[in-house]
């Protein structure tokens, strides 16, 4: 009687153990794990600046799977930060044509379209992502957030000439800013109020800043405050 | 109506009671046989009625491409209304049923009008005046004022929209180029939709220094103003220190290594806010270390430097933050984690002091002896490596508080009784020590349990 549950639990075994090499060797399951890890790397070399590797990260990801949005995402970003805007958005495109939808894809996008002068495009890059994700944060280093999509698309509006609109942008984050926006006047000021949330507001998705409580406590290099120079 | 007993009409009559009444009055005296006499009157009550007349006798000066707006005052004595109404006008100028003259007067309508305004009180019977008025539009000979705005792409911080406002027509976009110490750039402006007033161009910073923009607009009267807005950048890259120094030489904003994770382009504008000057820093964003901002301040202007600090514009209001004023470099340094608007300013509220110590000590604790924990305050004079550690009776280190570089200033550790294990310690004597960079000091301190 031993012997035979010996033997089922050796059967068992073998079995788990089959299923598993199978598994292993199963080239659509190995491709897969080659490209998350891809993109993985691929993103910690976007932290650490090291854009060409980024790029070739990226660029294999996308080998592996062509189809999906990510890698597409990733290396759009990276030519946006090497400023190789064109490029960037050729990338960028390319990431929202996928089936798979990426909320960075058109976050970053918006950023550049308004660095290309496309406002237009712009807001319509944003109001995409934020219908993706409305509490939108970018997680793989630069501090962005959605409050920095709301300040985008009321500058668009203003470079689209359309005061309103930018006016209600504008106070989704100051409430008691109001001017009257069909005179020049209110235009101006708008103006002035865009430039001044772009360098003052607060909003959600502010990172936390570990060493508030002690102001002081810096590091620095030797001989970083000798004096004006 | 009522009339009394001797003799006397009294009575207010309203506006139904105008009109003419007949009245008769009947007298008699008290002889034997009483003898008397009757009289009937025209009662004639009318309204009370004046001419409306103008308060205004003249009107202000136009300008070409200006705005125009002049309410025309006048007075009626019973406070009747009053309309307005105007034989002729230019073409350009009308005038409100409140008697408000406003338009714009184009360079072609610059000259001298008459203007006759008839005005009309709605009492019975209507009484009106009329008034002639010498209407003066002249040539602007202001040079226009431009405002400049600048927007910086949160993600690529190199680049960033320019917006720049004029206060009156221009001939064309204005003519705008971006100088820097190696080269000067055109920066093409282009008008924005739905407005006459508003232009729009494009700027890409190629590195660290300072940044003058300039803008020459012509007025649609062909007077020409040049205008300007100077600004520094600094282009900080990861794992290097940078500082960036206002135009002005006044502000000094220290990015330590590591303060960045990617390619950033910081920016300083130096603004006026009143009759004061402020610093606008770009891009919003936290640091992942805090960046020292140092401001300078005119020792003549101050009465007490040691009540000096940087401020910080939260919402409409002022932050102080925590400072340090150096007195011989006459300077106000501050960390901070986040950019923003700065300024300096004095607070006489304030009963301590920020002045830089005048030399290293180190203070008693308190309190002593002491449980659960005590604060140690220790001063600085100079920034450095600080190291603050807590001895044992023996001799033998069991904690140490401090051990990094810190800057110079008071500052004040707490100790809660405990090794750098966690551990609390036995009662006993200890001894505290303070080791800079060329000082140790060192004290003692009870624990009881």
């Amino acid at each position: 009687m031993k012997g035979w549950i010996r033997w089922i639990w050796l059967l068992g075994f073998l079995g788990w153990a089959v299923t598993g090499c199978m598994r292993v060797f199963d080239p659509a399951y190995l491709d897969e794990l080659i490209y998350q890890q891809l993109l993985e790397e691929g993103w910690m070399h976007f932290q650490n600046q090291e854009y060409d590797s980024a790029l070739y990260k990226f660029s294999r990801a996308r080998v592996k799977n062509p189809t999906a949005a990510a890698p597409y995402t990733g290396l759009a970003w990276t030519y946006m930060m090497m400023d190789e805007l064109e490029t960037a958005d050729f990338n960028f495109e390319n990431a929202t044509l996928q089936f798979e939808v990426d909320v960075h894809a058109y976050a970053g996008w918006a950023f550049l379209k308004n660095a290309l002068q496309q406002f237009e495009a712009s807001n319509i890059r944003v109001d995409q992502a934020l219908s993706l994700d409305s509490s939108w944060t970018f997680p793989y280093g630069l501090p962005l957030n959605v409050v920095d999509l709301w300040i985008l698309k009321a500058e668009n509006y203003f470079l689209l000439g359309d005061f309103s609109s930018s006016l209600q942008m504008v106070q989704k984050l100051n409430p008691d800013f109001s001017v009257d926006v069909s005179t020049p006047e209110g235009q101006m000021a708008l103006a002035q109020e865009i430039e001044r949330l772009q360098s003052e507001r607060g909003g959600p998705g502010k990172r936390i800043f570990p060493l508030a409580r002690d102001p002081f406590r810096l590091q620095f290099t030797d001989g970083f405050s000798k004096g004006w120079k | 109506m009522q009339l009394s007993a001797d003799g006397w009409l009294t009575g207010t009559p309203s506006l139904q009671d105008t009109g003419v009444t007949l009245v008769e009055l009947a007298v008699e005296d008290n002889g034997i046989p009483p003898l008397g006499d009757t009289l009937t009157f025209e009662l004639v009550v009318k309204i009370g009625n004046t001419a409306p007349y103008f308060v205004t006798t003249r009107l202000d000066t136009g300008f070409e491409d200006i705005p125009y707006r002049f309410p025309i005052l006048v007075q009626d004595a019973e406070g009747d209304s009053v309309t307005f109404r105007a034989a002729s006008l230019p073409r350009w100028l009308a005038l409100s049923p409140s008697g408000v003259l406003s338009g714009t007067p184009s360079l072609a309508d610059t000259g001298i009008y008459v203007v006759k305004i008839f005005i009309q009180d709605n009492g019975v019977p209507p009484l009106s005046d009329s008034l002639t008025f010498e209407l003066v539009v002249a040539i602007n000979p202001n040079p226009p004022q431009l405002t400049f705005s600048l927007l910086q792409n949160p993600a690529l911080t190199r680049h960033a929209n320019l917006i720049i406002a004029s206060d009156v027509r221009l001939k064309s976009a204005p003519d705008v180029v971006l100088i820097t110490e190696k080269d000067t750039v055109n920066i093409p402006m282009i008008p924005l939709e739905n407005t006459e007033r508003l232009y729009q161009g494009k700027l890409a910073f190629s590195g660290s220094g300072v940044y003058r923009l300039q803008a020459t607009a012509t007025r649609l009267n062909g007077i020409t103003g040049i205008a300007d807005r100077t600004f520094s950048v600094l282009k900080m890259l990861p794992g290097r220190e940078g500082t960036l120094v206002d135009p002005l030489n006044r502000v000094r904003l220290t990015v330590p290594a590591d303060a960045v994770a990617e390619e950033t382009f910081l920016i300083c504008l130096p603004e006026e806010e009143g009759d004061r000057l402020v610093y606008r820093f770009l891009p919003h964003r936290p640091f992942d270390r805090p960046l020292i901002l140092e401001l300078r301040y005119d020792g003549e202007q101050v009465q007490n430097a040691g009540k000096l600090f940087v401020y910080r514009k939260i919402g409409e209001g002022w932050e102080a933050l925590p400072s340090v004023v150096f007195p011989d470099r006459q300077i106000v340094r501050s960390a901070v984690e986040q950019l923003g608007v700065f300024r300096l300013g004095e607070n006489p509220d304030f009963a301590g002091s920020n002045l830089v110590p005048t030399r290293v000590q180190l203070l008693p604790n308190y309190p002593n002896p002491f449980n659960p924990s005590t604060t140690i305050e220790y001063h600085l004079t100079d920034d450095g490596w600080v190291t603050l550690a807590i001895y044992n009776g023996l001799g033998q280190k069991v904690r140490t508080l401090v051990h990094r570089p810190q800057l110079a200033g008071i500052h004040r550790v707490e100790w809660d009784g405990r090794n750098d294990r966690g551990q609390r310690l036995p009662s006993g004597l200890y001894y505290y020590q303070l080791r800079t960079e060329k000082t140790v000091l060192t004290r003692r301190m009870v624990l009881i349990r």
